[in-house]
């Protein structure tokens, strides 16, 4: 069984993607910290809008991708409600905006 | 938290702030296709939802505080002002309610900034990022409706039912429930104070466009019109409806 890090974590966010956009979790800046216990992972992340309509979808699809990873025996997602803006954005996350004319 | 009188006010604020955040958001989206314009239909809705998003995180608070009051779905007895109990008959409406319902609820939102209810002042911090758009919003349709004659009178119709109400909405002066809540400094201010920063807020823009208000400045403060206090519900922060609208569509107050 493989360790649980926090690197394999955010690898494994690397493929969840924006249910109105083609970009990840990780691209859009939206994770905010990733907590490994041994096989518990706390993930804490914020949303672009507090009115996000896709909150709960993302919060499902991020605890879908932490619990399928080799070694991981809970995932949490907390969401922390930090503040977010367009720097937030990972320099591919702002070119894929920037292609869809989004930002 | 272990005063009682503080939980108790603190139970109370947030399902004020949510219910009311919640039926402004319901009464928006029913707007979004019945807006002057395209856009502007567009704004709205983007609005609501984002009311709707604001109370969908204060709603859990409330469990967290062992409340078992739910979301508003779930209850009969709803926590929102009187103007918010049926839909807004008419544009201007929405406009009063943009400006006058959402800027009170936002003026008591500036008071919980620094709540030591850390989890609170989080979601309190967020809401307020956002606010600044909805509030230049509302204040660009106050414009635009006071650029003819008949939407001055129609705004002002729709103000007139809907200020006093939220000037009450802030509390009497030296409210128990409110003491005890800045004491444990979940908040600061008092209804007075509210009041002031309300009206500092929402009177600056309809003065300027001609419209009365239930107060007139003096000096650096507002002096205000009696308020109509015997109509005042405390607990669910609101007052009592004269009479109920033809074809309502919201179950309102009733336990």
């Amino acid at each position: 069984m493989s360790a649980v890090t926090a690197d394999r974590v955010r690898a494994a966010l690397a493929d969840v993607c924006d249910p109105e956009l083609p970009v990840s979790v990780v691209d859009l800046g939206l994770i905010r910290g990733i907590d490994v216990d041994g096989g518990a992972v706390t993930v804490r992340m914020t949303f672009t809008s507090i009115a996000c309509p896709c909150t709960e979808v993302l919060k499902e699809d991020v605890a879908a991708a932490v619990g399928a990873l080799d070694g991981v025996t809970a995932a949490l997602v907390e969401e922390v409600f930090e503040p977010w803006s367009r720097a937030d954005l990972t320099d591919e996350g702002r070119l894929i905006l920037r292609a869809l004319a989004v930002v | 938290m272990s005063d009682g009188g503080a939980q108790r006010g603190l139970v109370n604020l947030l399902v004020v702030l949510a219910d009311n955040k919640w039926s402004l958001g319901r009464h928006l989206s029913e707007w979004a296709v019945g807006a002057p314009v395209l856009e502007t239909g567009v704004a709205t809705a983007a609005i609501a939802q984002g009311h709707m998003g604001q109370a969908r995180v204060l709603y859990p608070l409330l469990e967290e505080l062992g409340s078992t009051l739910g979301s508003a779905d779930e209850r009969t007895r709803r926590y929102q002002v009187a103007a918010l109990d049926h839909p807004f008959p008419t544009w201007a409406h929405v406009v009063a309610a943009l400006l006058a319902v959402d800027g009170a609820l936002n003026s008591l939102l500036l008071s919980l900034r620094g709540s030591s209810h850390e989890q609170l002042a989080r979601r309190v911090g967020r809401m307020l990022e956002e606010e600044r758009f909805q509030r230049d919003f509302a204040e660009g349709r106050v414009h635009e409706l006071s650029a003819f004659p008949p939407g001055t009178a129609q705004l002002q119709a729709a103000l007139d039912a809907v200020l006093p109400e939220m000037l009450c909405w802030f509390g009497p002066a030296g409210e128990e429930g409110v003491a005890a809540l800045a004491a444990a400094g979940l908040l600061d201010g008092d209804g007075d104070r509210w009041r002031q920063r309300y009206l500092d807020r929402v009177g600056p823009v309809l003065l300027e466009i001609g419209v009365d208000l239930p107060a007139r400045r003096a000096g650096s403060t507002w002096e205000i019109d009696d308020l109509p206090w015997d109509r005042w519900n405390p607990l669910q922060r609101r007052l009592a409806s004269p009479s109920p609208a033809p074809g309502a569509a919201l179950p309102t107050s009733s336990a």
